[in-house]
């Protein structure tokens, strides 16, 4: 079903647009927050609880041309949450290496602020998405957003997994200059 | 400001930038997690122990940072057909089917979400659970804390049944009345051929304050069975644990105790009583 018609269901009550994104995203958003959490019973719920947001959130919301995103920003945000929440909780092998890869980056320098506030960081982070070329923000958002090993971005592009780790380590280094001269870093 | 900050920053910029243009990804192949030699994961600044003994494949161990905030486990684990479970599990995939079919999502406001793809049984001891398994290769064991057991089952709407956990936990058994009384989590994890996640998971995390210590280690049993342990102490909480993994026949046992300090020893024996039943 066309992501605008699941979007029209939302907005009309029709319960049956659970059942759409259920079938249409439900295993991507599910492998979503697999790579977060480790636990199978978290992530499903994650899931669920990602279908009765949007049930809440559209409207206002009308993600016609993102619903993906705009359902799978929910089920991480839910998966983070409860990784930072439950410091006991489990995370995923995968989470971890991606976490240790940007902190590489972050401990060479400080934080202006042990607590960082993170609305400001994610405008600072969209104003860098923004300017990166096409390729660019492709390869870094597969990485850090959708969170896919090296060789799954390689095999998507064509490309050696060394030349996507060359331009991942390019694209880290061109965010942290970003986040000193926005006053994130010094 | 820590590596999930800018990740939960990513995550929250605005959506249309992330529905990038992105080129068509081919489909993986499963991903298998080789056993990598002792001396390449040193190389690479991590923790490995031991070797394959016996035909069994032993598991590496990585510190999240070296020597505080938990560590993640590796395995590689078999993924049995789905006709080699004799069990009354064999009502799993109608019971799955049944679920996605009947499926009716709840308000927002209801405290009985359930989602479809997943349910559990409970019954009164391993040895039951095990039957309705009926999985020649589930080695049958006595558990410490042989009470609440219980079964997850894990499928799609096809009713592929993907992945199986024989669990018991958080349980609370008498000890040494010397030492006082342990916690114990004891688990079982089951992958099916329909099961497409790698079988790395994380052992632990202590995020926001550090372990004393985390150390890795191995003890055989009289059989010659290698269990592999963590034993971990949790920052100035006078609270510790020992987990222990042991793969047999392509499945992944742990066993984990808590105890206070001072139990070390106990808890050790009650993982090494467990071990020599392999």
């Amino acid at each position: 079903m066309d992501d605008g018609a699941i979007v029209d269901m939302f907005l009309s009550r029709d319960e049956r647009a659970i059942d759409a994104i259920r079938e249409k995203y439900g295993a991507r958003l599910y492998t979503s927050a697999l790579r977060i959490l480790s636990d199978p019973s978290d992530a499903e719920e994650c899931v669920s609880d990602a279908y009765y947001q949007a049930w809440d959130r559209i409207p206002p919301h009308e993600p016609r041309q993102y619903l993906f995103p705009f359902l799978a920003k929910v089920v991480k945000a839910s998966a983070l949450n409860r990784v930072k929440a439950q410091s006991r909780e489990k995370r995923s092998a995968a989470f971890v290496e991606l976490t240790e890869e940007l902190e590489n980056v972050i401990s060479s320098s400080s934080s202006t602020e042990d607590e960082v506030e993170s609305k400001e960081l994610s405008r600072a982070i969209e104003a860098f998405l923004e300017g990166l070329p096409g390729e660019k923000r492709a390869v870094f958002l597969q990485r850090y957003w959708e969170m896919l090993s090296i060789k799954q971005i390689a095999e998507g592009f064509g490309y050696s997994e060394s030349r996507i780790k060359t331009l991942l380590h390019r694209t880290r280094n061109e965010l942290k200059k970003h986040l000193i001269k926005e006053g994130f870093l010094q | 400001m820590k590596g999930i900050d800018i990740i939960e920053a990513v995550n929250d910029v605005d959506g249309k930038l992330l529905s990038y243009e992105a080129p068509n990804k081919k489909r993986l192949s499963r991903m298998r997690i080789p056993v990598i030699a002792a001396a390449i994961l040193l190389g690479l600044g991590c923790v490995a122990i031991g070797a394959a003994s016996l035909g069994r494949v032993l598991g590496t161990f990585t510190p999240i940072k070296t020597g505080t905030h938990g560590y993640t486990a590796s395995f590689e684990l078999k993924k049995f057909e789905w006709r080699d479970f004799k069990g009354a599990i064999a009502e799993a995939p109608d019971i799955i089917i049944e679920q996605y079919a009947n499926y009716k999502p709840q308000p927002a406001w209801s405290n009985t979400i359930y989602p479809p793809g997943i349910y559990g049984k409970g019954f009164s001891t391993y040895d039951e659970a095990a039957d309705y398994l009926g999985l020649d290769a589930l080695t049958r064991i006595t558990i410490p804390f042989d009470e609440d057991v219980g079964v997850t089952v894990i499928g799609d709407s096809e009713g592929k049944i993907s992945q199986i956990y024989l669990f018991c936990d958080h349980i609370f058994i008498t000890g040494d009345p010397s030492t006082g009384s342990y916690g114990g989590a004891f688990q079982a994890t089951i992958f099916t051929e329909n099961c497409d996640i790698s079988s790395p998971f994380a052992g632990g995390d202590w995020g926001d304050y550090d372990p004393g210590r985390i150390e890795f280690g191995e003890f055989v049993t009289s059989k010659g069975v290698v269990c592999q342990y963590a034993e971990v102490g949790v920052g100035d909480r006078s609270r510790q644990l020992v987990v222990g993994y042991i793969v047999d026949s392509g499945i992944l046992y742990r066993l984990g105790v808590n105890f206070d300090d001072g139990g070390l020893e106990s808890a050790m024996e009650i993982l090494k009583n467990w071990a020599e039943q392999f």
